[in-house]
């Protein structure tokens, strides 16, 4: 039989789906009031009330007052508005949504819905359908999605970063048919409310939830033209507007209100008039949130970009303790660059086991077929390795000395007047200082890169890339006080001659480690003879893919050296006595 | 894309619940369906709940295109449209008389209305006229329900002696059994006979029942508003055994 009062037209493209299909036809959106101009009333409490009759109304079981008017405001109304209308509720459907820490589906204009049974993705600007697999749980990696389709569609958008279920919604929903004196149907109404439900299930949190969105489609029935206009005409004059955005977009965008996406970029924009004082602050302290912010991914092992993060903002924040110089206290300076750099050596074994493991795969892909199986007893030596030094970390994080560091930092950041005699610089404008440091930095770099020939030791192009990055970091602190095609256009270059160096000492530290592997591997029992094959194989590899990147240095850096960013850094960077 | 005419010399032997259930059981297959009302008593737009009404009338009709293709109404099913009747359509025998080719005018009525559907029902009018040789050559295939009675039986003889005789393919008859009481001796008999002469009737018999018969007060496919009923059912069975034939 039909099921068309329960299922809109559309749903048949995807009928027995784990999401409910959307609606056709012209989509409607409540129009948010405008507070009203003076009056006694606070524009707060007018927003409020004037939200409270078509969205952010609390909704929950039948027997909150709140149900009814959120209700008589919707469905009701409608119901008035339509008199002749045969009205059926839609099933609630519970949906949960699912993204990376980072956001990436939703940068990637793909959202992954769960529901029932199974999992969709969709397509969030066309609501397109990508894929529909079955339940995985409990869903980590995109790698591990047993679906190809679903698999191939979420790896590149996730990469490395674990899914995480961040948001659930429950939608609510009537449909209604609006009919003529013969009881003929003439236009299909379609009634969609999406809540936002607290992530922990609990009945009085249920009674919270609230809508985010909610739409109402038009579906005419051919040969009724006139009556979908005038239906039309009636929405729009008894507060509804038709929906210029589709309303998967919407719906992330208000959840995302609950929750403020996360970025690991600094984004902050300095004032070029403020003193360094107030700008190293500034930077510090949002290098504590991001510290903060991925504490608890790492301590929960989600996946090992939080670890990442955590020691990239740990590394900015030593940087910019001993770049930006003379502005916080010599002692302060001091003890906190001691205390980052133990914190930041702490993991850095993990951070290197975690790269092994990331590159598992092309280490595979570099050996010969009959080898390629061989590694595995090493990668689960490494994985056996990564447990322990998770294990360490995350004790290391819990201690109290830890969270003791954090929190005095901070405390000492959010609190402006400690400076001291040694804090010469604290007073001057930003821009001064960041440009000095930055063409300095800048400087040092080229004389230092001229020197390198194809007989300097391997160290001294560690020295090299250790410099770049404080470079780069200098770069990023203060970008905002310059143009930005510009900086973008220095950050891209630098980034290519980083990535250069980046690699070669990937692949010095990876042939000296994969060695020390070999001695540490049992070696007692007889098939470990191949392991040890493909580890030498790998470092053959390995060596050669050194080899190549070293060679290709000079012209990298050649073209980092060139007049044109030369030019551009004079012109940004120099000041008077270096012009 | 196939046509389909439910048709019969005869009058009152369940043409068009046949057409309007069939037509819904098409449509429910999410397959867009398109039911053409040309007996100007206009039943099928009346189960249907659509008023018999084509823009500019019988000329409208004749004229095809554009014009009539605003005629068609949605119904309450999804995918399943509705050319309603018009009471001048009674004159479209004699309109078809006057014209040119008048043996292929539906034909090329349709022709554009196509491309748009995957199944068209025709309900005819009960008659052996020029409208019927129209059917005759525009659709693949023409159900035609017999009630087992001498005087249904008869008319559909001469139905296919008509066939033979104007040299139409007789291929083209479906008959299936409609309005079928079992319990009647003389039913039984009267199929078993037709049933060892003519071999292409349909397996499927639909019985007579107060459900059909109710179409008219509920004003919906039985197969909506009772699907589970015999009637429903059979309707089903039917509309099976026609896919059959359709996709052949």
């Amino acid at each position: 039989m039909h099921q068309r009062s329960e299922q809109p037209v559309a749903s048949k493209v995807t009928k027995g789906a784990h999401s409910p299909a959307l609606p056709c036809g012209q989509a409607y959106t409540p129009v948010k009031r405008p507070p009203p101009a003076g009056g006694s009333q606070s524009s707060a409490t007018a927003r409020s009330q004037a939200c409270t009759s078509v969205t952010r109304q609390p909704i929950g079981g039948s027997q909150s007052p709140a149900t009814a008017r959120s209700q008589a405001c919707t469905a009701d109304g409608l119901s008035q508005l339509f008199a002749d209308a045969a009205a059926t509720n839609v099933r609630k459907v519970r949906i949960k949504i699912f993204d990376t820490f980072d956001s990436r589906l939703k940068s990637a204009g793909l959202a992954l819905l769960a529901s029932g049974a199974g999992f969709r993705l969709i397509k969030t600007d066309d609501h397109s359908t990508l894929a529909i697999f079955g339940n995985a749980s409990p869903l980590r990696f995109a790698a591990d999605i047993p679906d190809p389709v679903g698999r191939s569609r979420l790896e590149p958008a996730t990469q490395m970063r674990a899914l995480r279920h961040y948001a659930t919604v429950t939608t609510h929903g009537q449909n209604l048919r609006l009919l003529n004196e013969d009881g003929k149907t003439i236009v299909r109404v379609f009634l969609r409310s999406y809540c936002s439900v607290p992530a922990r299930g609990n009945t009085a949190d249920e009674l919270s939830a609230q809508i985010v969105c909610t739409r109402l489609w038009l579906e005419p029935v051919r040969g009724y033209r006139a009556a979908a206009r005038r239906a039309d005409r009636f929405l729009c004059s008894n507060g509804w507007s038709r929906a210029t955005l589709p309303v998967l977009p919407e719906l992330l965008d208000e959840l995302k209100v609950a929750q403020p996406p996360y970025s690991p970029k600094l984004q902050l924009q300095l004032d070029r008039r403020a003193t360094a004082d107030d700008a190293t602050r500034r930077i510090l302290l949002r290098l504590v949130e991001i510290i903060r912010v991925n504490w608890d991914g790492v301590i929960r092992d989600i996946d090992t970009e939080f670890l990442h993060d955590f020691r990239v903002a740990i590394r900015r924040t030593r940087s910019a303790l001993s770049q930006i110089k003379g502005v916080l206290p010599a002692g302060i300076t001091a003890q906190y660059k001691r205390d980052f750099s133990d914190f930041g050596k702490l993991s850095n074994k993990l951070r290197d086991l975690d790269v092994y493991l990331l590159n598992a795969d092309s280490f595979r892909d570099m050996l010969p077929e009959q080898l390629a199986c061989d590694l595995e007893p090493l990668f689960a030596y490494l994985a056996k390795e990564r447990t322990r030094e998770l294990r360490k970390v995350v004790r290391a994080l819990h201690s109290s000395q830890y969270t003791d560091m954090m929190n005095n930092w901070e405390r000492l950041l959010s609190n402006s007047c400690n400076t001291d005699e040694s804090a010469i610089n604290a007073e001057l404008p930003v821009v001064g200082l960041a440009s000095k440091r930055i063409y300095k930095k800048f400087m040092y770099i080229l004389r230092f890169g001229a020197g390198i020939t194809d007989a300097t030791p391997d160290a001294t192009l560690h020295e090299l890339r250790i410099d770049c990055k404080k470079l780069r970091y200098l770069l990023e602190f203060f970008v905002s006080l310059y143009p930005v095609e510009k900086t973008r256009q220095l950050i891209s270059q630098l980034k290519r001659l980083q990535d250069n160096l980046g690699r070669f000492n990937d692949l010095c530290v990876q042939e000296a480690e994969l060695l020390t592997f070999v001695e540490k591997l049992p070696s007692n029992r007889p098939e470990q003879r191949r392991t040890i094959m493909a580890i030498g194989c790998l470092v053959e590899k390995l060596d050669l893919e050194k080899k190549a990147v070293r060679a290709r240095f000079a012209s990298v850096f050649s073209v980092f050296a060139g007049a044109e960013n030369r030019a551009l850094y004079k012109t940004l960077f120099a000041t008077g006595k270096n012009r | 894309m196939s046509v389909v005419a439910l048709y019969h010399v005869k009058g009152g032997v369940g043409k068009t619940a046949s057409a309007v259930n069939l037509a819904y059981l098409a449509a429910e297959e999410h397959k867009p369906t398109l039911l053409i009302d040309l007996d100007s008593q206009s039943s099928a737009s009346y189960y249907l709940r659509v008023k018999p009404r084509i823009k500019a009338g019988l000329k409208g009709f004749l004229r095809g295109g554009k014009k009539l293709e605003q005629s068609i109404k949605g119904t309450d099913y999804p995918d399943l449209d509705i050319l309603p009747a018009d009471f001048e359509l009674r004159n479209l025998d004699i309109a078809f008389n006057k014209l040119k080719h008048a043996t292929d005018r539906l034909s090329m009525i349709l022709e554009p209305v196509k491309k748009e559907y995957a199944y068209i029902f025709l309900d005819c009018p009960p008659n052996l006229t020029m409208v019927s040789e129209n059917i005759f050559n525009s659709v693949d295939i023409i159900l035609v329900p017999v009630v087992p009675t001498t005087l249904s039986l008869r008319t559909f003889d001469q139905l296919l002696s008509f066939f033979r005789k104007h040299n139409y393919r007789r291929k083209k008859i479906v008959p299936f059994f409609s309005m079928v009481e079992r319990r009647k001796k003389l039913h039984r008999e009267t199929m078993n006979t037709v049933r060892t002469t003519y071999k292409r009737v349909l397996a499927t018999e639909i019985p007579y029942a107060t459900d059909v018969e109710r179409m008219g007060i509920c004003r919906e496919p039985v197969a909506a508003y009772a699907p589970r009923s015999r009637a429903a059912q059979a309707y089903r069975k039917l509309w099976r055994e026609v896919g059959e034939i359709v996709k052949e």
